[in-house]
């Protein structure tokens, strides 16, 4: 049992992983009607087969992570999660910016989502009150040209800030 | 066909769409030479424009991004010894040595001189095999449609590099996804959890956008990405191949590669990387000095680029004639011809001859624009390549989401374009190959569809075997499975 190498774990998360999604999707496919509830294939039929192929799917990766089998994408050094603490920052601040572009409009989400998503990269090289002005003009311009592209381009008007 | 693409040509040189294919063509070099950067980015990036784009300009544009971006790889590939796209790796295996030797510029202008004739016997293929493969495909019928979609998908699983099982997970979550939505042949809303927005499915464009523009950014924030510096000069008269140097490589060698270029292009999920790595494996093989390979040789060089870039006509042709997208470019291609109201597939070319021949007329007009492209503007694409990634990627960031948003004008689809995002990004990380999530999703309410209705009109699942190209259709599946995936999973 290789439970405890790292190789080994790597493809038992990723197998239930799989396992857990398909979980939520049988879940959903438990509320349409069975395949053949008409005598001819019904909207449950082909989801299922997916269904299937996918949980053997994850299946195989579990039995190929209990015989600890090598994952060439196994976790980094650090650990699964090593390396993702920025895209995760990312991910983080892109949620961010969808709920205040619904709530601000366009000009003061992008501008903080641009400037942020700068940051982001450049925090790697510098960390000064300079570099945080650069990134902020950085988002001003990046934001101003998008606008151009939508407005001129498509004619599209993107939405403006909401006033209670 | 003869007339219809004289009649394109005419198209392509009037008006504006000349301007559109060199526009496209510029920006594709561009985010092919800037590593990170893809020409499924670039055209993934574009696809909001072309909702209000005419169907001519935004095919031909498309047709400038793939050829430029499919060649810009080459040029940081050479000089910086980083492939700005991953099929110019083969080409810096000889560039970069060259490179070293004071030799850089040349071997800038023979992967240019390479691409250009690749490229351009590719679109010749693609407009004398597609229109022929037409005649055949109007003969299918809903079983043999079911049988060739399944092809595809099997293809596209098991020809993409890495392991087996990943490639066909990675196929089955895109058909999974796909499922998302209204039944495609009763009205039944199915995997919404009661959420109206997503009773339209999952759309072409946050997918898109979520596996090829939020991934590769999340992807980017993990990395500490690459410092580009030039030690060399380039000045583009020494980019000039020598005729000695030409007849040398021999003009056998740039047909074979572009051969190769496209049959590897027809294979669904074969791409570029794979049309590279075959031809430049196959000029070593049959090269008079195979020692030289490695250390700098324009031979290798000649073969990888002519491959390369011959493989963007391979890839087209299934697309065109058979409606089932050949790399993860031409499956965004598809996209653009459905929002322009267009079903890719045998009737594409049939009933709207006078959109897809400009297409064609494109794709060879960018390959040969590729000469002048990279002769004269290698210096200055060299300095833009540098460009701080800061600036770059929270322009893609904005541009992509913003795009997404405008095309429904609903927030709920950036945040699926997100969620998409961190699913690539997650996939990508573990070793799975998007290019199967994206043909799964683009090509599994069609394999559903058929397969229900052969089912349903037919004596159940027994009609594909009783129906002879279906059977040839499943059998090669089996087979292309057993040797791409299950032979080589044991070597």
């Amino acid at each position: 049992m290789s439970w405890g190498t790292a190789m080994g774990r790597s493809h038992i998360l990723q197998g239930l992983a799989i396992l857990a999604g398909m979980g939520l999707y049988v879940y959903q496919l438990m509320q349409l009607p069975p395949p053949f509830e008409t005598g001819e294939p019904g909207p449950s039929l082909y989801p299922w087969l997916i269904a299937v192929l996918l949980c053997a799917c994850g299946l195989l990766l579990i039995r190929k992570g209990l015989r600890g089998a090598a994952d060439e994408n196994g976790p980094a050094p650090g650990g699964e999660f090593a390396g993702m603490a920025r895209s995760l920052l990312a991910v983080a601040v892109t949620a961010g910016y969808l709920w205040l572009f619904s709530v601000a409009g366009f000009w003061l989400s992008s501008v903080l989502y641009a400037s942020a998503i700068a940051v982001l990269f450049d925090s790697a090289k510098r960390r000064t009150v300079r570099a945080a002005m650069a990134c902020l003009l950085i988002g001003i311009a990046i934001t101003a040209v998008v606008y151009l592209l939508f407005t001129l381009l498509l004619g599209v008007r993107l939405p403006a800030l909401r006033l209670p | 066909m003869f007339l219809e693409i004289v009649q394109g040509f005419a198209t392509l040189f009037s008006g504006a769409n000349f301007l559109y294919l060199i526009g496209g063509l510029l920006m594709g070099v561009f985010f092919g030479a800037v590593p990170g950067l893809t020409a499924t980015l670039a055209i993934a990036l574009l696809l909001p424009f072309t909702f209000t784009m005419a169907t001519v300009p935004a095919l031909v544009t498309i047709m400038g991004i793939y050829a430029g971006g499919i060649y810009g790889g080459c040029l940081t590939a050479i000089t910086v010894k980083i492939p700005g796209a991953p099929a110019a790796a083969m080409t810096m295996l000889e560039g970069y040595p060259m490179m070293r030797r004071g030799r850089g510029a040349r071997a800038i202008g023979h992967a240019t001189l390479a691409s250009a004739i690749g490229g351009v016997i590719g679109a010749l293929a693609l407009m004398c095999v597609a229109p022929y493969m037409v005649q055949v495909a109007l003969a299918f019928k809903s079983p043999e449609r079911f049988s060739l979609i399944l092809l595809a998908i099997v293809l596209a699983a098991t020809v993409t590099r890495g392991s087996l099982l990943k490639g066909v997970i990675s196929a089955l979550v895109g058909m999974a996804l796909a499922t998302v939505g209204m039944d495609p042949m009763v009205p039944y809303a199915r995997f919404t959890w009661g959420n109206p927005h997503l009773g339209r499915g999952i759309g072409l464009l946050p997918a898109v956008t979520g596996l090829f523009a939020i991934a590769e950014l999340l992807r980017q924030m993990d990395s500490r990405g690459v410092t580009i510096t030039l030690r060399e000069r380039i000045g583009f008269r020494d980019v000039i191949p020598s005729w000695k140097e030409i007849r040398e490589i021999g003009w056998w060698l740039y047909l074979k590669s572009a051969i190769i270029g496209i049959f590897v292009g027809m294979l669904p999920g074969g791409g570029a990387s794979m049309a590279s790595f075959m031809a430049y494996g196959e000029a070593k093989r049959s090269s008079r000095h195979p020692e030289r390979y490695g250390k700098g040789t324009p031979e290798g060089i000649a073969a990888a680029e002519s491959a390369n870039n011959a493989m963007c006509g391979g890839a087209l042709i299934p697309l065109l004639s058979l409606g089932i997208p050949g790399d993860a470019v031409t499956a965004v291609v598809f996209g653009v011809l459905l929002i322009q109201g267009l079903i890719p597939g045998p009737q594409l070319i049939a009933e709207h001859s006078h959109l897809v021949a400009p297409m064609f007329a494109a794709l060879v007009t960018a390959q040969v624009l590729i000469l002048p492209v990279g002769l004269f503007l290698t210096p200055l694409y060299l300095r833009v390549a540098t460009i701080n990634r800061a600036i770059l990627f929270s322009f893609i960031a904005v541009v992509s989401l913003v795009g997404v948003y405008v095309a429904e004008f609903s927030v709920f689809q950036m945040g699926l374009a997100l969620a998409l995002g961190l699913l690539g990004y997650v996939m990508n990380r573990k070793g799975y190959p998007l290019v199967p999530v994206l043909m799964g999703l683009i090509l599994g309410p069609y394999l559903e569809l058929y397969f229900r209705r052969s089912v349903s009109l037919g004596a159940g699942a027994a009609v594909f075997f009783t129906r002879p190209i279906s059977v040839f259709l499943l059998l090669l599946a089996a087979l292309f499975a057993y040797v791409l995936g299950i032979k080589r999973s044991r070597s």
